[in-house]
């Protein structure tokens, strides 16, 4: 929890629910876990005012709130959760990947917009609230944001502090290994300990059930069936549909999962291509109901099968459009020393064009024959209907040549050793495929790292931070040897990096004296702190943006507050003059960049920090 | 290959003892043959025939023991031996050198002995301490504390041997102020020169700057496939008919991709990149393999080629540039900051 973070959560507090709700969440944030009583005290505001302000907070799951058991309700303390309150940021765009992501979905973007709102939502309130023919397709909307994990239950342990949850149930544990003169009270700690993080790494990870917050269907209503990317969900059956009893709130850390995959999706593309992007997105898809969280997923590898990834993949999607014939440029141009090389890779680019040898190693599903295929494809027509009039049987040529095709990209994607954006763990299912999420999103900050260093310090600077991020330790000296520039023209560089965190110095004496000439100076890069530097610069000047946002609208009361006026909202263009339309005009039109500079910082706030 | 150096006492020793007079001869260049054939005239037969057996048995500059040179021209007494020896060194045609504990002999050319001849005695010293430095070169005032003389005299003396084009001043890499002299013939080593990277002692960054591009240039145009080579396209244009209407809210794909596949082995290498540059005739300076490494190196620092096979080749990474040119990227990213503190 950092200074901007703090800032930045308090400016949108502020914005959003008021003055007196962002005077409490500051006092909380500046003295820490606080009785109602002491808010009080310390923000100069009457109780029960703060009473009322702490009701949206708490609903949000912006302020937590602890019982001890011991004492009465009246005790209650509460504690100031930055991470949810931070998330407000990114529900912008929240909404817009939902209606991305389900076109055909109508009342999914307004599910999301209220539970904004409210925090948390009892399914059937929130049915109830609307009519009949909307509240169907409502609970449609539910029950497919549920399957995707884009919503969650809420149980009421998720209103209290983690670290309260925590101590409880050490306490708990504690308790029930029995004292004995054998075993130490240190000993009996550690195990009550390992007992502890067990349990709440189940606690933790109790939403992610497949079927959490669904219900048997009573009848045959045709839910289900809304997967936008022309497969249905076979995950959870279509049969379920949204418990009415279950309190729902944003799933935010799947949210990060999706986001994510957008990004590596995205990096794919600019660092490969377009088609093998679009085979990794159908992959990232396919893994996706598996993966909850960024970090601290389930412990068990994920893995998906080639005929997995080729089922759920668009048919219109070329594959073979980025595959390479032999040129015979190259042919006229293989007369040097290459000769022998050339031709003998033109010979096996012949042979896996044409598909009539295995001379591929990354793919061994040339060695497959149709028979194999064909068997899988029989199995999987029983789980999956709708996608098979797609393969008619006289499609089984195109599937195969296609599968090739499928295999080339996927080959492609788990070729590259500095990248590796997947991996290849097995022969099953026509090649069976995991992603090593840890190295990669590693790799990833690092690219996104250099790219800002770049921006910023130029791209000798940059050079300079590679080098000594392989070499660990290094000198001056060898450090302008290796990157081929003049010694006095590095220092520049080594200081500026220095100063922004990214690099640190560490003195080694030659001698016992320690004079500056007998002395070693070696720079070295620490990842996770200079990130952390890196990120809180980000935050800086996402508060800094958001607080120019505000004083843009501060700058024209009057305006601003005729548009918040209910008869103005309905109808903006009539109750407003040509005078104060333009006006807002161009207030929107500074939000709108300032906003848009905001969802960029964002996606780096969340590669540095929550990916 | 033991460690043999012209020591100390070799340079004392002629230094000491050398009660001939030099010949008033004229400037080695002018007449080194008559001035050699004069130098072994001087010479007693015997130690004609040493010097001769020395120069014609072994390739130039071995060092002989003095079991060696018994056996080499089959006089076992040592004084007499010993008495040949004195003699030539008395002309500078036989060094004295001492390797571990034992002495031994090294024969010098006709023409280098002359020159040596040709010089006063403190020239001479002087001269033979830079010989003595080889292609490192040596430092004047190194040669002043070894030799024991006066600046002005030490300052005389290069300017003499320099006049004469026997020794040369030149400018190290790693000690740009300091005045280093070595012999004229020889070029000076990659430690006092810097390679191939240094001009005038500086470093070219022009030179690597140009060279890097090329290489990159290169490995570009031969990491990807160009357009000549044509995509197999198995267009189902009536999938494409039956689908769109789903699919219509999904961005299209733009069909730009082309790549080698995974297992595509003809990434270029260093010996091809090296290669490539010679012939080119990019550039006449002489680039040794590591030199390309070097470069690839800060290609690969640069983020603008990764190398495959561990290390074995090399490819450009797509989205790099060539020049260092701010991208459209980099101006939307510049955007951002301009609207915040950085760091």
């Amino acid at each position: 929890m950092s200074q901007y973070e703090k800032e930045f959560v308090i400016l949108l507090l502020r914005d959003i629910y008021g003055d007196i709700a962002a005077t409490v969440v500051d006092t909380l944030l500046k003295y820490g876990r606080l009785t109602l009583q002491l808010i009080s005290r310390y923000s100069k505001v009457a109780p029960s005012t703060i009473q009322r302000a702490l009701v949206p907070l708490v609903q949000n799951r912006f302020v937590l709130y602890w019982v001890d058991d011991n004492s009465g309700v009246d005790n209650a303390t509460y504690v100031a959760s930055t991470r949810n309150m931070y998330n407000m940021a990114r529900s912008g765009a929240f909404v817009s990947y939902v209606l991305d992501r389900f076109p055909d979905a109508a009342g999914a973007p307004d599910i999301v917009k209220n539970l904004l709102l409210y925090g948390h939502i009892r399914a059937s309130d929130y049915l109830a609230a609307q009519s009949a023919s909307q509240a169907v397709m409502s609970r449609n909307a539910l029950t497919l944001l549920l399957q995707h994990k884009l919503l969650t239950t809420l149980k009421r342990h998720e209103f209290n502090p983690q670290s309260d949850l925590y101590m409880r149930i050490f306490k708990r544990r504690l308790a029930a290994i029995p004292r004995s003169k054998t075993v130490s009270e240190a000993k009996r700690e550690v195990q009550a300990h390992t007992e502890a993080q067990e349990e709440f790494q189940v606690l933790k990870r109790i939403h992610d059930d497949i079927n959490d917050g669904l219900v048997a269907a009573a009848n045959t209503t045709s839910n289900g069936t809304y997967g936008s990317r022309g497969y249905p969900l076979s995950e959870s059956s279509p049969s379920k549909t949204v418990d009415e009893s279950a309190v729902l709130a944003l799933n935010h850390d799947k949210f990060a999962v999706l986001m994510r995959a957008q990004i590596l999706v995205q990096l794919v593309s600019k660092r490969i291509g377009n088609v093998t992007a679009a085979v990794y997105r159908q992959v990232l898809d396919c893994m996706e109901p598996k993966l909850f969280r960024c970090v601290d997923n389930s412990d068990k590898a994920i893995n998906v099968t080639s005929l997995e990834i080729l089922r759920r993949l668009d048919a219109d999607i070329e594959l073979g459009s980025a595959l390479v014939v032999q040129s015979s440029r190259k042919r006229s141009r293989s007369s040097s020393s290459r000769i022998s090389k050339r031709q003998k890779r033109k010979h096996y680019r012949d042979g896996s064009v044409s598909g009539s040898d295995d001379s591929m190693p990354g793919s061994d599903i040339l060695d497959i024959d149709s028979n194999r295929i064909g068997d899988d494809k029989q199995r999987d027509h029983s789980d999956n209907s709708e996608h098979d009039d797609d393969d008619n049987a006289d499609d089984t040529v195109v599937t195969n040549s296609r599968i090739e095709h499928l295999n080339f990209h996927l080959a492609l994607l788990s070729c590259n050793q500095n990248l590796p954006f997947m991996k290849k763990v097995g022969n099953k299912g026509g090649g069976e495929w995991t992603i090593d999420f840890g190295t990669l999103t590693a790799r990833v900050r690092e690219l996104e790292y250099d790219k800002l260093i770049t921006q910023k310090q130029g791209p000798i600077a940059c050079r300079l931070l590679r080098i000594i991020r392989e070499k660990g330790r290094i000198d001056e000296k060898q450090l302008a040897q290796i990157a081929l520039l003049p010694p006095k023209d590095i220092r520049s560089h080594l200081t500026a990096l220095h100063e922004i965190g990214c690099l640190d110095l560490q003195e080694v004496p030659r001698g016992t004296d320690r004079a500056p000439s007998r002395t070693y100076y070696f720079w070295y890069h620490k990842p996770m702190g200079a990130y952390a530097l890196m990120t809180q610069a980000v935050l800086k000047t996402i508060v800094r943006c958001y607080a120019r946002v505000v004083e843009e609208r501060g700058r024209r009361p009057g305006v601003m507050s005729k548009l918040l006026r209910e008869d103005v909202r309905r109808d903006e263009a009539n109750m407003l003059t040509p005078a104060e339309r333009e006006e807002v005009r161009r207030v929107r039109g500074v939000e709108e960049r300032f906003i848009a500079h905001l969802m960029k910082l964002d996606r780096l706030v969340l590669i540095f920090r929550d990916m | 290959m033991p460690s043999v150096k012209a020591s100390k006492a070799s340079g004392s020793v002629r230094a000491a003892s050398q009660p001939y007079t030099m010949p008033p001869s004229p400037p080695a260049s002018s007449a080194s043959s008559s001035g050699s054939l004069h130098l072994l005239e001087n010479l007693s037969r015997p130690a004609q025939t040493l010097y001769n057996k020395m120069m014609s048995s072994m390739p130039e500059g071995h060092i002989y023991t003095q079991t060696d040179l018994t056996d080499l021209v089959g006089i076992s007494d040592p004084l007499k031996l010993m008495g040949l020896i004195q003699e030539n060194m008395n002309m500078g045609l036989v060094r004295m050198l001492r390797q571990g504990d034992d002495l031994c002999y090294q024969a010098t050319k006709k023409e280098d002995a002359e020159k040596i001849q040709s010089m006063t005695k403190d020239e001479a010293m002087v001269y033979s301490y830079i010989e003595a430095s080889g292609t490192e070169g040596i430092w004047t005032k190194t040669i002043k504390a070894k030799t024991n003389l006066h600046q002005s005299v030490v300052q005389r003396c290069l300017k003499s041997l320099e006049s004469k084009r026997y020794i040369k001043n030149i400018k190290s890499v790693k000690y740009p102020t300091r005045k280093i002299y070595m012999l004229a013939s020889l070029q000076p080593s990659i430690d006092v020169t810097g390679g191939p990277w240094f001009t005038d002692s500086e470093l070219d960054t022009e030179f690597i700057s140009s060279l890097l591009s090329i290489v990159f240039r290169y490995i570009m145009s031969e990491s990807f496939p160009s357009e000549d080579d044509k995509p197999i396209v198995p267009i189902m244009s009536k999938k494409n008919n039956r689908n769109s209407a789903k699919n219509k809210k999904r961005e299209e794909i733009v069909y730009d991709q082309l790549s080698y596949p995974a297992n595509y082995d003809a990434y270029p290498s260093i010996a091809q990149i090296h290669e490539f540059v010679q012939t080119s005739g990019i550039t006449t300076v002489d680039l040794a393999q590591s030199d390309i490494k070097a470069l690839l190196d800060v290609l690969v620092y640069d983020g603008k080629i990764e190398t495959i096979d561990h290390g074995m080749t090399y490819k450009a990474i797509l989205g790099s540039t060539v020049d260092d040119q701010p991208s459209a990227e980099a101006s939307e990213f510049d955007s951002i900051w301009s609207y915040g503190p950085f760091l």
